[in-house]
C-alpha cells in the first residue's frame, strides 16, 4: 500500500489545518477581548458596533468550520472505507496463504 | 518541554476565560438592549373630562434598569386624525426613579388652544438613555390610547 493509497499528503493537510483552527481558537477571543477593551476605553467605537463586529466574526467562524468539518469527516471517512477494503484484502490474502501452505504441508 | 506545557495550559486558560467572557457579556448586551424601559405600567389621564388649561396624567410602572429620561412628550390623535404634539409640562415628573420598584409619577401637560373640545387619543413618549453594567445605550418607549376627553 503506497502513500496514494491513504493519501497521506491530504491527510497531513487536514492535519495542519485542524493545527491552525486550535491556534485560531485559543487566540482570537483573548485578543478581540483585548482589542474592543482599547477601543471601548478611549471611546472610538459604540458598544452595539462592536457586539455585531463579534457576531459576524462568530457568524462566519461558524460556517466556516461547519464546511471544514463536513468535508473533513467525509474524507476520513472515504480513507477509513479504503483502509478497511485493504485490510480484508491482506486478510483473504493471508487465508489464502494460510490455506496453500496447509495444503503443501498434507502433500 | 514543561515550559512548552505550561504556556499552552496558560494560553488554553485564557482563552477559555476570554470566550466565556464575550458570551456572558454577549448575552448580557441582548438582555439590556431588548429590556423595555418600564415594565407593568399603566398612565392615564387622572382629570377627564379636561375643562381646564392642564391635562394631568399619572403613571404606575417599574424599571428594570437605570434609566434617565432625556425627552417625553405626548402625541394626541382626535378623530378626524388631526395630531397635535403635548410637549408644555406645567408640573414636572419624578426624574430618575430608583429601578426595581413600582414608583407612582404625575406630571401635568398644557392644553393647547387649538385643542377643540371632543375625544382625543394620546400616546405618550419618552426617549432614554439606560446604564447596566458596562453598557449604555438609548431607548424610547411609547404608550399610547390614553383617552383625553376636552370639553
Amino acid at each position: 500500500m503506497d502513500d496514494d493509497f491513504f493519501n497521506l499528503e491530504k491527510t497531513k493537510k487536514i492535519e495542519k489545518q485542524a493545527e491552525r483552527w486550535d491556534l485560531y481558537a485559543k487566540l482570537t477571543p483573548p485578543f478581540f477581548l483585548l482589542f474592543a477593551g482599547v477601543l471601548l476605553v478611549f471611546n472610538l467605537i459604540k458598544f452595539d458596533t462592536l457586539f455585531y463586529v463579534g457576531l459576524g466574526m462568530f457568524s462566519i467562524t461558524a460556517v466556516v468550520w461547519w464546511f471544514w468539518s463536513i468535508f473533513t469527516i467525509r474524507f476520513i471517512i472515504r480513507n477509513m472505507t479504503l483502509a478497511t477494503k485493504g485490510l480484508n484484502e491482506v486478510k483473504q490474502d493471508i487465508r489464502l496463504i494460510t490455506s496453500e501452505m496447509r495444503d503443501l504441508r498434507d502433500e | 518541554m514543561n515550559n512548552k506545557f505550561l504556556l499552552r495550559a496558560l494560553l488554553n486558560i485564557v482563552s477559555g476565560i476570554s470566550l466565556a467572557t464575550i458570551i456572558v457579556l454577549g448575552i448580557m448586551y441582548m438582555n439590556f438592549n431588548n429590556a423595555f424601559v418600564f415594565q407593568d405600567i399603566k398612565i392615564e389621564i387622572v382629570n377627564n373630562p379636561v375643562t381646564g388649561e392642564e391635562i394631568e396624567f399619572a403613571m404606575m410602572g417599574s424599571k428594570k434598569h437605570e434609566c434617565a429620561s432625556t425627552r417625553v412628550y405626548g402625541t394626541a390623535y382626535s378623530e378626524d386624525h388631526t395630531m397635535i404634539t403635548l410637549d408644555r409640562f406645567t408640573k414636572q415628573y419624578v426624574r430618575n426613579t430608583r429601578p426595581g420598584e413600582a414608583v407612582p409619577n404625575t406630571w401635568s401637560l398644557q392644553k393647547p388652544k387649538d385643542m377643540i373640545p371632543g375625544d382625543w387619543r394620546v400616546s405618550m413618549t419618552g426617549d432614554f438613555l439606560c446604564n447596566y453594567f458596562i453598557f449604555q445605550t438609548e431607548k424610547s418607549q411609547t404608550y399610547d390610547n390614553i383617552l383625553l376627553t376636552v370639553e
